[in-house]
């Protein structure tokens, strides 16, 4: 008995001291990954001189709020808001538009290309970038649509393989009865998917939309290859262009980046609970 | 659902259809599409200007201006659509680059049609945007390099003149370095900073050169490189390698800034153009500063003076639509009062030769010095070969080496000989 | 509910008819009407496959042979670009390169994203937060999170040395220096495993609880049961995303290219003894700073068969490990 409750007591403090263990590299994690976040955010609100004395200080010394109107004024900061805007707001629009149909295609209707096509799929996602850039370039230039969005937007009418797994994954998980019920009915297959598909298929919609909004806004190779003009970069290339100049005023960039992280961050509160579980209950496991 | 399909599909032709439509001037003039790299609004607001100047000064052709930035693949793949500006700043380097591989126009028909006088610019200028006699850029910008120094330092360490050899440069850099009292490098006396200066000025100053006479053979293991290196990693290890390049890695960081080590006074010499006397008025910055010539060495006080010679360009890709009109504007572009304004809002030393005696031009902080070095002629000119810029990049990894005490100099030089022989 | 065994019945009756020779023949309309349907739905996928797959695959792989430039037609010049490829120093260099970012970096980030994972898959109090704080990163524009991490390297005023100092450790030179660039971009990807993260953890709470229950009986300890069960359930998901990361890995561009322009060196620049030219930005070189097209497909094709190699081989690893679990 007594040594029971000794050994038992033992456990406990064995198993308690491993707790602790466990909420101090939490603690410690979180502080490491919150770090770079704390440094924009404040290197943001410093002045030159101030970032650039010792010791350092995390906080502002004292706060500087220059540095977001100088930003958005030594480069047209808020004409590249307006253009990311307009190419993520249409990249999102095609990929939510196109994806589930394709994925309708391959999940819910038995014809010959599926398996085909669905083979494929992962085989194209496995394609370097390298290796298409030139002639995907060539065909633009052609087209003489250097220099637009269009290389940018287009493409998403198209679909991408990963999200179109993703989706499809969604629509393995529907039970055929649903529609083979909906078909006695009369329904033919547009009805189906138009009626029974999309309705259902929102969790799965708003995950590739939350991929496809990440992708656009961050994107930077293709702008980079395909935008010239100033007046039509992004954001990403327009950070980059005001960084790569002569000198680099840190507070100035780091404010330029905490506004171009904001949004994200604002999508990602508001989207954060169907992103986590689009993630668990899609396909991404394969 | 139906309303979005039909909104994308307007809104994608819309797009596609923004495109077709070419850009005509108010007034009927020929536009002529002008890139420059300048997308920092000051500067952009400086050449604008000039622009804007030029458009008032006739009335057949209306430039405009684009802010490109610097990455080459821009004007590359542009030349490659049939959509390439009519006029291309950038540097004499790059005008060498891109003719080597056929994509610009020659200037000289233009220049003997008009009766335009090319001797009006810098000899050596002219040279260095010339490929198998043919010119192929007009410029209005030089950029040449000489010794900025801290003359409170030497002062204050008993030195009256600055240093014209490496040797006495050596000596005053290791008596002036000091360490803080965590053991960093407070004072950084050799100019191991920037690291393109420490790439060419100071290993013109001993003679060494990366390529031979002829322009063509790839010369990276000659003596003067290594005696340049091996001086250079005397100071490292003395002071510490690792010591060194942390100095190094934050003198690049805030390089040009307010806090740039050299405004700071935490960097004795500096080998660097006129821009930074500028920058040093503009940030109003407190640094006692003089400028001489880069040093010679003791055995070859000759040396002395010596310096990378760059031009800021301008040229005609040769897939442009408005040749006429661009060899019009980039005469005014480069020598007229325009570039005068140009010259003093940039600090770009100028190239055409009636500006080395305009008062307002001298006027601008060191330029005199700069000026004066340039009446020389005798700035060194990068060699003219295709795989120029891979070599570059070839020397900076085998430096990287030696600057790092991964290798001696010796063994990267022979190393990097070896390597850049299959270049073309 | 109802029209669901409706259906379910009629099933049952078109099989038990299936004789006829009526329903045959309406059963190949039907099979002609999916087949065209499905095809119409998955046109545009088929439509962008062709046009931004298969043709550039071709196309490239004809330019891989020749040599161009925007504005020269493409000459043939045989095996010339891939004789030059096995020649250059800087070609062996960005492929080392690359090849230490993958295989460092994949496993590296795999372990990190499960330590996280495991690390939130209980319940305790503000978990949300933890995991939010973990995932975040990951979402960053990459332009965005690699300008923070070039200031926050800095070896005097950034933040990374200033915490080692605190801890009595005297920080490297990290972006300058070669010896420590790599494992600079290898903090900075871990920071942003986040996604792999969320799926570790998705895959964490699959694994079904009576496994440990009957494991923890048997006396197993908590490291045994990591590697007894939680890995062996978890393998498949694992091993897909070493997939993934691979892939990623061998396409790394942005962070490199964004180092490379913010330390103001020239255009080419593959940073310090060119310790962080990766495979793709040399590639990118190529074809649009030498204006070596050709060869840069050529490259390219390299690329993508080293890509499809490992694929390969870590596919028929990954049918073994699941199988292997399978079996359990």
């Amino acid at each position: 008995m007594n040594v029971h409750t000794a050994h038992r007591r033992r456990r406990i403090g064995k198993r308690q001291i491993a707790m602790l263990f466990k909420y101090a590299l939490i603690a410690v994690l979180c502080v490491i990954f919150l770090s770079p976040f704390v440094v924009m955010i404040t290197t943001s609100f410093k002045s030159n001189s101030d970032a650039f004395t010792l010791p350092v200080k995390i906080l502002p010394r004292t706060v500087v709020l220059t540095n977001f109107s100088e930003a958005t004024s030594k480069i047209p900061y808020f004409l590249y808001y307006r253009n990311t805007i307009f190419i993520t707001v249409l990249s999102v629009l095609g990929q939510v538009l196109v994806t589930p149909m394709i994925a309708y295609s391959l999940s819910k209707i038995r014809w010959k290309g599926a398996p085909f096509i669905s083979g494929l799929l992962m085989a194209t996602m496995m394609i370097p970038h390298a290796v298409t850039m030139i002639p995907v370039y060539k065909i633009w230039s052609t087209l003489r649509l250097t220099n637009t969005y269009a290389p940018l937007i287009l493409p998403c009418f198209f679909g991408s393989s990963f999200n179109i797994i993703i989706v499809r994954q969604f629509f393995n998980g529907l039970p055929n009865s649903l529609f083979e019920a909906a078909k006695i009915d009369g329904a033919n297959e547009l009805q189906r998917y138009y009626m029974i598909a999309l309705p259902l298929s929102k969790p799965a919609l708003t995950t590739i939309g939350i991929y496809a909004f990440l992708n656009a806004w961050s994107d930077y190779m293709n702008p980079l290859i395909y935008i010239n003009k100033q007046e039509k970069y992004t954001l990403s290339l327009g950070l980059q262009s005001y960084m790569s100049q002569f000198a680099i005023n840190w507070p100035h960039l780091m404010a330029a980046a905490t506004l171009f992280v904001i949004p994200v961050v604002i999508f990602f509160a508001i989207f954060q609970r169907n992103f986590v579980e689009g993630v668990a209950t899609t396909g991404m496991k394969a | 659902m139906k309303k979005l399909v039909t909104l994308a599909l307007a809104l994608a032709v819309m797009l596609c259809g923004a495109v077709a439509l070419a850009e005509v001037s108010p007034d009927g003039r020929e536009i002529i599409t002008f890139w420059n790299s300048y997308t920092n609004v000051d500067e952009a607001a400086i050449v604008r200007d000039v622009v804007d100047g030029y458009n008032e000064s006739q009335d057949k052709y209306y430039v405009d201006m684009v802010s490109a930035g610097s990455d080459i693949q821009k004007i590359i793949v542009s030349i490659a659509n049939r959509e390439a500006p009519d006029v291309y700043q950038t540097s004499n380097a790059t005008i060498i680059s891109l003719q080597s591989n056929g994509l610009l126009s020659p200037l000289d028909d233009y220049a003997k049609a008009d009766g335009y006088d090319l001797t009006a610019y810098s000899t050596q200028a002219i040279e260095s945007n010339t490929l198998d006699g043919q010119v192929y850029g007009l410029l209005f910008g030089i950029n040449i390099i000489q010794m900025f120094y801290n003359k409170d330092l030497l002062e204050q360490y008993g030195y009256s003149e600055p240093p014209e050899t490496m040797e006495e440069l050596y000596d005053m850099a290791v008596t002036i370095t000091s360490l803080d009292e965590s053991g960093n490098i407070d004072v950084l006396g050799y100019p191991c900073f920037p690291f393109a200066s420490a790439r060419q000025e100071l290993i013109y100053a001993f003679g060494g050169r990366w390529w031979a006479e002829d322009g063509v053979t790839l010369t990276p293991n000659a003596q003067g490189v290594i005696d340049s290196l091996n001086m250079n990693v005397k100071f490292r290890e003395l002071y510490g390698i690792n010591q060194v390049q942390s100095f190094l890695a934050t003198a690049n960081t805030n390089r040009y800034t307010e806090q740039d080590m050299f405004f700071a006074g935490k960097q004795l010499f500096r080998l660097d153009g006129p821009w930074l006397a500028s920058m040093i008025e503009n940030y109003n910055s407190d640094v006692n500063y003089g400028v001489t010539l880069v040093p010679g060495t003791e055995a070859h006080p000759e040396y002395r003076g010596a310096s990378r010679f760059e031009t800021t360009s301008v040229c005609i890709p040769v897939t442009a639509e408005h040749k006429e009109g661009a060899w019009d504007f980039m005469k005014y572009y480069t020598n007229s009062e325009g570039t005068k304004k140009l010259i003093i809002g940039l600090g770009n030393l100028p190239a055409a030769k009636w500006m080395w005696d305009d008062e307002e031009v001298l006027a601008v902080p060191v330029f005199d010095a700069f000026i004066e070095a340039l009446r020389q002629e005798n700035g060194i000119l990068y060699p003219k070969i295709a795989e120029y810029s891979k070599y570059t990049s070839l020397i900076e990894e085998h430096l990287d080496y030696v600057y790092n005490g991964v290798m001696t100099p010796e063994d990267a030089m022979n190393l990097l000989y070896e390597q850049a022989k299959n270049l073309q | 509910m109802p029209a669901a065994s409706t259906g379910a019945q009629q099933a049952s009756q078109i099989k038990s008819m299936k004789n006829s020779e009526h329903l045959r023949r309406r059963h190949s309309a039907i099979e002609a009407r999916d087949n065209r349907n499905g095809f119409l739905f998955a046109l545009p996928w088929i439509i962008g496959f062709l046009i931004f797959s298969v043709y550039p695959l071709i196309a490239s792989f004809y330019y891989s042979f020749t040599e161009f430039n925007p504005i020269t037609p493409a000459k043939w010049i045989g095996l010339e670009n891939y004789r030059y490829i096995f020649q250059d120093p800087l070609v062996a260099k960005s492929l080392k390169n690359t090849l230490f970012i993958a295989f460092v970096s994949t496993p590296l980030n795999l372990f990190v994203a499960l330590l996280l994972a495991a690390l939130v898959s209980s319940y305790f109090r503000g978990r949300g937060l933890v995991r939010t704080i973990f995932f975040l990163p990951s979402i960053i524009p990459s332009v965005a999170a690699t300008m923070i991490w070039i200031w926050m390297f800095d070896p005097t005023y950034g933040f990374i040395n200033n915490v080692l100092g605190m801890l009595g450790i005297k920080g490297p030179a990290w972006l300058i220096n070669p010896a420590t660039t790599k494992w600079a971009l290898l903090l900075m990807g871990t920071w942003c495993t986040g996604t792999t993260m969320l799926i570790c953890l998705a895959a964490l709470q699959d694994v079904p609880r009576s496994y440990y229950e009957s494991a923890e009986i048997d006396g197993a300890n908590a490291v045994q049961r990591f590697f007894k069960i939680t890995i062996p359930c978890i393998a498949h998901v694992l091993v897909y995303q070493a997939i993934l990361g691979f892939i990623g890995a061998f396409q790394y561009f942005n962070q490199v290219y964004i180092i490379t322009r913010a330390s103001g060196g020239d255009a080419y620049s593959g940073g310090p003894a060119n310790s962080i030219l990766m495979y793709p930005l040399y590639i990118f070189y190529n074809a649009f700073g030498y204006f070596k097209m050709g060869r840069a497909s050529a490259m390219a094709y390299i690329l993508f068969l080293i890509i499809g190699i490992l694929t390969l081989i870590m596919t028929r690893v990954s049918r073994k490990v699941t199988d292997y679990a399978g079996g359990e």
